[in-house]
């Protein structure tokens, strides 16, 4: 056995490892088993599955939604993959992805130009260029 | 199960490497750990690397693809094999004269069992909790796989430049490692990125357990390897699925061959050829190579250039050799595939010279880097001081060899990582805020590493004490 200063100096590395490891296993369990929250990238790909249907044909779709959250571009993004999304609808796209969040049941208001063409609730809509 | 089986052959090339190219007569007596935990990333690379080649060439990865790889690996397999059986123990020459002390059972008790619990939290937390990681996670390093496997033969289109706001610049060892494993399982899954992470978390403890155990004592070796346990942030880091683990594995890999270097006398040219293939590696990771490329060959190359001895130009070569391979494919991709890099092209020189002479923005990271290098991980520092205090550096140990190079070779480092901030063109706060406690991250294995190497061990201690 070691002395004791030399025991104290090794529990300074026993201890935090052994704090570490029981914090994290018992926040883990406690949402595992729980709050059983849903993974977002998982709330995504239930949201977009059925828009994903109507634009498999194209290679590249525009993108609007009413929050400033980059985020939440980039989890549409993974989940339409490998369609590139376009948040510069500058230049024209045909087809525009909605992602409304902060009131998903009101009746949106188009962007200029567009017009919808498909509202799969939950704020996910589909927009076409009005002229196509 | 079948996810596991993807990365088999991965794991036997790197493994086998390590032990072909390891010096003659010294992989037996350190046992599988250290040339496993070694051949896990390293095979990765090889792979993701050969896998690019073959893609670039033959247009997509195919069945041909992986008869090649499996053969490959069985040849390697066998010669590695083949030369394990044909050599002789040779006594490594440690720093220690504690062969024959006795394992703490507190010690080896709490790292078996803080490894299984990490091991449960690890895998409750990567398939339930984030199972497509975190931002960076879905933005880059698993949205690049995604998007190459989903193009299929046309997964060139993923680096077209209508999606280069997500870093199309970065280099492909991670998601070619995920994308290959797809392609031989024929289905996307989740599961492979959460492998791939748990592979480099747990090689990364392990590595650091068996060199420290090897140069130090046992003992020593589980402090290290606890130490690693007790980092909350790097624990909760490798389930984000970020490139950050790796590169932090490959930079210890580095540095542990160049310390090992300097222990095994006889042949050791074979151990700056791995080391040369990890800086490869790291290269092929993350852009962050680039600058662990330039330290390695500054601190260590360049000396041994200047020097006309032929055993210097030997070491040298040795090194070149390693990296070569990688060093060309990422220029290739660089050249031929990737866009402009967001830090490095958008700055013009008139730029780069209005903010290295803005001296207030130079307080301002080093304000930064004290306030994140103080609460890193919740201030383990401070327990690592602590430890340090009581239990002191190791005088009698070699610090030409053992401190100043890897220290050194950390602190260039650290010093590219604050010239990136002076130049960045983006917002300086943003930029520190979103990437600072990453590259803090990326050092944290060979801190531990150097740090556990360089204090005495508790043995030691006890008898300092009773004399």
């Amino acid at each position: 056995m070691y002395s004791k200063p030399v025991a104290k100096s090794m529990y300074l590395i026993l201890i935090p490892a052994y704090l570490s490891v029981i914090i994290l296993l018992a926040g883990v369990l406690r949402e595992v088993f729980f709050y059983s929250r849903t993974n977002e990238v998982v709330v995504y790909e239930k949201r977009f599955s059925k828009l994903k249907q109507f634009v498999l044909e194209e290679s590249a779709v525009g993108y609007t939604t009413d929050t400033g959250n980059i985020k939440d571009f980039y989890l549409v993004q993974y989940v339409l993959a490998p369609i590139i999304l376009n948040k510069n609808l500058k230049s024209k796209q045909n087809l525009v992805v909605g992602n409304y969040l902060k009131n998903d049941t009101a009746p949106f208001t188009p962007l200029i130009g567009y017009t919808i063409i498909n509202d799969f609730g939950s704020g996910v809509i589909l927009l076409s260029l009005k002229n196509q | 199960m079948i996810s596991f089986l993807t990365v088999i052959s991965s794991l036997i090339i790197g493994t086998a490497i390590v032990l072909i190219i390891f010096p003659q007569g010294c992989q037996k007596g350190n046992g599988w750990i250290l040339p496993i935990s070694l051949g896990c990333g390293l095979g990765q690379g090889v792979t993701s690397l050969m896998a690019f080649i073959w893609m670039v060439i033959a247009g997509q990865l195919n069945h041909n693809y992986f008869i090649l790889e499996s053969c490959f690996a069985l040849i390697a397999g066998i010669l590695a094999l083949y030369r394990l059986r044909s050599t002789t123990d040779i006594k490594l020459n440690t720093i220690n004269d504690a062969s024959n002390i006795d394992v703490q059972p507190v010690l080896r008790n709490s790292f078996v069992l803080l490894l299984l619990l990490t091991l449960l939290w690890f895998v409750l937390r990567s398939l339930y909790q984030y199972p497509h990681g975190k931002w960076d996670a879905w933005a880059i390093w698993n949205l690049r796989p995604r998007v190459m496997f989903r193009f299929g033969a046309q997964w060139l289109n993923a680096f077209s430049e209508s999606g280069g706001w997500s870093h199309l610049d970065y280099p492909l060892l991670l998601p070619l490692t995920i994308y290959r494993s797809w392609v031989m399982l024929g289905y996307e899954t989740v599961v492979i990125p959460c492998i791939v992470a748990g592979l480099y978390l747990f090689s990364t403890i392990f590595l650091i357990y068996k060199v420290v155990s090897i140069l130090r004592n046992t003992n020593q070796g589980y402090l290290a390897a606890l130490t690693m346990l007790a980092t909350i942030w790097f624990l909760k880091h490798s389930t984000s699925q970020f490139a950050d683990v790796p590169f932090a594995y490959f930079i210890c890999s580095a540095i542990v061959l160049f310390v090992l270097k300097e222990h095994y006398t006889q042949n050791s040219r074979g151990l700056i050829l791995l080391a040369g293939l990890f800086t490869g590696c790291a290269l092929w990771t993350k852009n962050e190579g680039w600058l662990l490329f330039i330290v390695t060959m500054l601190y260590f190359i360049l000396p041994f250039i200047m020097m006309t001895k032929r055993d210097h130009l030997k070491v040298a070569i040795a090194f070149g050799t390693g990296v070569f391979p990688f060093l060309c494919i990422t220029l290739f991709f660089k050249i031929k595939f990737a866009p402009q890099n967001d830090v490095i092209n958008t700055n013009t020189l008139y730029d780069m010279w209005q903010s290295i002479s803005n001296i207030s923005s130079y307080l301002e990271i080093g304000k930064a880097f004290l306030k994140e290098i103080v609460t890193f991980s919740y201030g383990i520092l401070f327990f690592l001081g602590a430890y340090f205090w009581l239990s002191k550096a190791d005088n009698g140990f070699n610090s030409e060899l053992n401190i100043k190079p890897p220290l050194m070779m950390l602190l260039l480092m650290l010093s590219g990582y604050f010239f990136v901030y002076v130049i960045t063109p983006h917002d300086l706060q943003w930029h520190i805020d979103s990437s600072l406690n990453r590259l803090l991250l990326q050092l944290w294995p060979s801190t531990v590493f150097i740090f556990f190497l360089n204090i005495l061990y508790p043995e030691q201690k006890g008898k300092i004490e009773n004399e």
